[in-house]
């Protein structure tokens, strides 16, 4: 045991220290490491003008006369009338500045354009208001393609000689008005947004419209400014790209996954294979290599309990993976400054909620914040951290829920996993702060975290957004691959849950243990994805909670002593461990048990 | 030990013919052997019966018992086997380390051969060192006279590593019958200890498939996981019944029932203990308690309490005192941790065993074994005890040397503890009976001393 125990610290020390070099030396030529990259130019994309004659019949109102509309890679301009078509002016945003868009690009994009585009139709004179003179009205019309929304630090915006009026849309939060270059403060306009009817609205000091969601954005939005007294009309519709959920470019965004799930498959084969050759060798383990990774019908154990506290954490993961995925898409963002670790990856612009994930992925860049928005962050950050931990890790977070299922696949093969011991666990912690340091410091030495990060591969992929991977797609296959026969295998390494995790001591979220009534079966240590042994050995605190725990509650289920084990929320226990509970999955044998005696019973007093 | 090496050449004869067993054995008896034979068996019996008459006797046994009663009349007096299908083969374990779902995988038939035989531990005396324990002496006696059926028909024994005397009993075996000793960790704190389990359990399994020519099968394991985990689950809901005050069953009915569990096959034993459990259920709705509100609920901990030994419960509850509890080996221990499956796979299942079987398991001979304190506070605090006796039985060091820590604990809690050493015979009767009596005296003395205090906190 003792040469064991040497061996293994000449072998572990060694090749921890070097993952902790690798992982350094990776993560600052991450973005030089491409495993997938999206054009991130409008190359592909054509643009045509369409008029469209319904939109005639309706010439009472201005709104809906000029505007853009996508089709997978087609970009429309709709007008009214042949007139308008043929006066509409394009132009476009490209490395060069502005670009005038003649037929030739208009065809075949020039890769030099950005993804924004603007086009203005020259001064027409009608009566708008009624009242007998005819006013100016100036017609424009601005869209942003889908990637051109990314946190950047400056949002495509066009020269004011081009149109004096400009809806620029950042962060994906926040739609403002620029009149002559100038914010648009303190000014009543005419909002007409294809969702929610016409409106009159107040700009704010800084020029900004107060109440829009990205769902309004994305569907269209017209904003009127009637200047010089009602002399001069302008209006300006804007529209960003919507990503279609299920058409051919979703698809395209899913490639990229598609490849890593493949290519993760052929790997946990690889594995497989490679630890079938090496079993088969050995003289007491070689004879059970079949039966170690059978995937033939096998029985399964029906002892335990099958509906229970589990159940409602795979749903909630199932509510909380669709939630962030798509709850932009289906319930609009809600409170917008509100930043909550975790909640949806900050590159899938149809989460749910924003997430200081990016933040603090970007420390560098609380230098351009405002002092509110920094308060924002820090006390939501510290309030996700006092509320729910990581109880985000074990019952929110999709990439948890991703890791679960490939390990419930291999539960349902019953294939053979791999169960590391404490030493491996121990030897964890200097990945642990690696990771956690080139997540929080990348940003001010040049590097980008997103770039290395795993998750990115997932949510903005199933949202339909087209994100570029790099180092981080690599990473992922190892992610997959190893959370087939290691459950949790990322969480275990996973810098934000770790920094969530740090903060455990002042979390609401707590598992409690009764010393006495714990038989030190190790059942909750076996179950543990997170390899926490505390949780059996400890022999005096009640309070069991550990950097590690994500609050998956399995230690608990597989608890069969009663009350040994309980999760509580601010000092309130709502889930207990219960042999009753725990052995419920025997009810139906005991079920059947009654039914045989009865029937013996009968025969016995029938004979009589 | 002339009588170990006629064992050993009469199984070496057998091994060069194996048509003639059953000739081979008859042959070489001379007619004093013959009746030496017949006068163990007589003795045998006789003390067997005795126990029986007495268990039956003690009152409120459930009628729910008899099939219970009936296993141990079967096998220790009307010397049967035990009752299975005729080609289904013995494995004979020993302790509570070897995995019963292994063997009923492969198709065989688990028997627990621990020993509590006085007539037995009387010829074990002579084969093995005056301090190895009795249980050892009882055991060796049983195989030196080749009458019990438990012991003959054994295709297999398994014999755990645990203590000095168990490591000493498989090489004395490993001379006469087929015998395989599984090698337990000696300590249970660190990982690489379950692990090398579940390398001994893999080991196990070939020499296990050997005995009935059945290949170990995923299914297989699994269907006897969930079987014992049905008696587990009985169990548990007859544990429930247990610590209901006043009690409803009597504890030397309990240890009878736990004794029972090794000779009989899980099912029915999980059959019959959902009929007593139903019984118990009907006690406790009609109120028909076996104790009174004052009796003193005791709990017996320390060495294995074994049929026919089961002078120290029947001594407690005929003294007057109620046996509530028991934290032995041949008790609640064998079958109170359940399995827990948290892999489905294959490797899954074998870690879950490895698991169950060492780490809850609070067996002395582990050198870590702080957990066993701690079960037993739990069990006085669940079942309400009032005393522990300590029993050892003579030779038991492992057991002995964690009397002292337990007295200094459940001292803090101001539970009284009484260490009683005995031997498998009747000889130190009387002694104990004036000890337990005493002891159970002091028991209601504490208590009256007690009652008033606490009606005057009531006032």
């Amino acid at each position: 045991m003792k040469k064991n125990d040497l061996t293994m610290k000449k072998i572990f020390t060694p090749a921890v220290l070097l993952v902790c070099v690798v992982l350094t030396l990776l993560s600052f030529s991450a973005y030089n490491l491409v495993f997938y990259q999206f054009s991130t130019d409008a190359s592909g994309y054509t643009m045509t003008t369409a008029v469209s004659a319904e939109a005639e019949a309706k010439q009472t109102s201005t709104t809906g006369r000029l505007y853009f509309s996508y089709d997978n890679n087609q970009v429309t301009l709709n007008t009214v009338s042949n007139q308008d078509a043929a006066a509409a002016m394009i132009y476009a945003l490209s490395v060069n500045g502005v670009t005038e868009m003649t037929a030739d690009n208009m065809a075949v994009m020039s890769p030099d354009y950005l993804g924004s585009f603007i086009a203005t139709l020259p001064q027409q004179s009608t009566d708008l208001d009624g009242d007998g003179t005819a006013e100016a009205l100036y017609l424009a019309a601005k869209t942003d393609m889908e990637f051109t929304q990314g946190y950047m630090p400056n949002p495509p915006t066009f020269e004011h000689e081009l149109f004096p009026l400009e809806i620029i849309f950042t962060d994906r939060t926040t739609v403002s008005v620029q009149f002559d270059g100038e914010p648009l403060a303190d000014q009543a306009v005419t909002l007409t947004s294809q969702r929610s009817g016409t409106s009159q609205v107040t700009t704010n000091s800084e020029g900004v419209i107060e109440g829009l969601s990205l769902l309004d954005i994305r569907s269209g939005i017209t904003v009127t400014y009637a200047a010089d007294n009602g002399d001069n009309v302008y209006q300006m519709s804007y529209q960003v790209e919507d990503n279609t959920l299920f058409s051919n470019r979703y698809l395209a965004a899913l490639t990229p996954f598609m490849i890593i799930v493949l290519l993760s498959a052929v790997g946990i084969i690889l594995c497989l294979w490679l630890r079938r050759r090496i079993v088969t060798k050995d003289p007491v383990m070689g004879r059970f290599a079949n039966g170690r990774m059978s995937l033939g019908p096998v029985g399964t154990m029906k002892g335990q309990r099958k509906f229970g506290f589990m159940t409602i954490r795979w749903s909630t993961m199932i509510v909380s993976f669709f939630a962030l995925i798509y709850g932009g898409k289906l319930l609009g963002q809600w409170v917008g400054n509100i930043e909550i670790p975790i909640f949806a990856c900050p590159i899938n612009q149809d989460q749910l909620i924003a997430s200081s994930c990016y933040t603090l992925a970007h420390l560098n860049s609380l230098v351009n914040m405002s002092w509110a928005e920094i308060g924002i962050f820090l006390a939501s950050l510290l309030f996700s951290i006092v509320v729910l931990g990581r109880f985000i890790c074990g019952f929110l977070c999709p990439m948890g829920l991703i890791q679960d299922l490939t390990h419930e696949t291999r539960q349902g093969l019953k294939i053979e996993g791999l169960s590391l011991n404490e030493k491996l666990y121990s030897r964890l912690k200097p990945i642990k702060w690696t990771l956690l340091l080139l997540f929080l410091g990348l940003s001010f030495v040049g590097g980008n975290f997103c770039d290395i990060c795993p998750a990115i591969t997932v949510s903005p992929a199933f949202a339909g957004f087209k994100v570029s991977l790099f180092l981080g797609g690599f990473f992922m296959i190892i992610v997959l691959i190893g959370s087939f026969f290691k459950r949790r295998f990322f969480c275990n390494i996973c810098p934000l849950g770790y920094l969530i995790g740090l903060g455990h001591k002042i979390s609401l979220f707590r598992i409690k243990k009764d010393c006495q009534a714990c038989t030190e079966c190790g059942a909750c240590y076996e179950a543990c994805p997170m390899g926490i042994k505390t949780i059996y050995t400890e022999r005096e605190k009640t309070d069991v909670t550990t950097v590690d725990c994500i609050m998956c509650g399995e230690c608990i289920d597989k608890c069969p002593e009663n009350k040994a084990l309980s999760m509580s929320f601010g000092g309130l226990k709502f889930y207990r461990a219960s042999r009753k509970t725990f052995m419920s999955g025997h009810k139906k044998t005991e079920k059947k048990l009654k039914r045989f005696i009865k029937k013996r019973e009968k025969n016995e007093s029938d004979q009589e | 030990m002339s009588l170990i090496k006629n064992k050993r050449n009469s199984q070496e004869d057998n091994q060069a013919d194996p048509n003639g067993v059953a000739e081979n054995k008859t042959k070489e008896l001379t007619a004093m052997e013959q009746r030496q034979r017949q006068r163990f068996i007589d003795k045998a019996t006789k003390v067997s019966g005795k126990y029986l008459r007495r268990l039956e006797e003690l009152p409120g046994a459930p009628a729910a018992m008899q099939p219970f009663f009936k296993v141990l009349r079967d096998i220790y007096v009307e010397m049967k086997n035990v009752e299975k299908a005729a080609e289904t083969k013995i494995v004979g374990t020993y302790c509570v380390m070897v995995p019963h779902e292994l063997i009923y995988a492969v198709g065989a038939q688990p028997v627990k051969l621990c020993s509590g035989s006085y007539t037995a531990f009387a010829i074990g005396d002579d084969l093995v060192p005056r301090d190895a324990c009795p249980l050892i002496k009882a055991v060796m006696g049983f195989q030196a006279m080749e009458v019990m059926p438990i012991y003959e028909d054994c295709a297999l024994m398994v014999v755990p590593i645990t203590c000095d005397c168990k490591k000493k009993m498989a090489g004395m075996l490993k001379e006469m019958v087929p015998t395989y000793s599984l090698h337990v960790p000696t300590s249970k704190s660190d990982d690489t200890d379950m692990e090398q389990y579940v390398q001994e359990l893999y080991q196990l399994i070939p020499e296990l498939e050997a005995v009935t020519g059945q290949t170990i099968t995923y299914q297989g394991l699994a269907k006897s996981i969930d079987q014992m985990g049905f008696a587990q689950y009985e169990m548990s809901k007859f544990n429930d019944y247990k610590k209901h005050v006043p009690a409803l069953i009597k504890g030397t009915h309990a240890m009878a029932l736990m004794n029972a569990f090794s000779y009989m096959p899980v099912a029915q034993w999980s059959q019959q203990l959902h009929l007593l459990n139903r019984e118990l259920a009907r006690r406790k709705k009609d109120r028909q308690f076996v104790s009174k509100d004052k009796q003193p609920r005791i709990m017996v901990t320390g060495s294995p309490i074994i049929f026919p030994n089961i002078k120290i419960p029947l001594l407690i509850e005929e003294t007057g005192g109620i046996l509530v509890g028991d934290e032995t080996c041949m008790g609640e221990r064998s079958i109170y941790d359940p399995t827990v499956v948290v892999d489905q796979s294959f490797d899954g299942l074998m870690r879950s065993l490895a698991n169950r079987y060492t780490r809850p398991c609070t067996c002395p001979t582990f050198v870590d074994n702080d957990q066993r304190i701690y079960r037993i506070k739990q069990m006085i605090a669940d079942h309400q005890v009032q005393g522990v006796v300590y029993h050892v039985l003579r030779g038991c060091l492992v057991y002995d040397f964690e009397y002292q820590t337990l007295e200094d604990e459940l001292g803090k809690l101001g539970i009284p503890v009484v260490r009683v050493e005995s031997d498998y015979n009747e000889e130190d009767i009387e002694q104990l009976r004036i000890r337990i009596e005493a002891f159970i005296e002091l028991i209601k003395l504490k208590d009256l001393a007690a009652r008033p205090k606490k009606a005057e906190i009531a006032d």
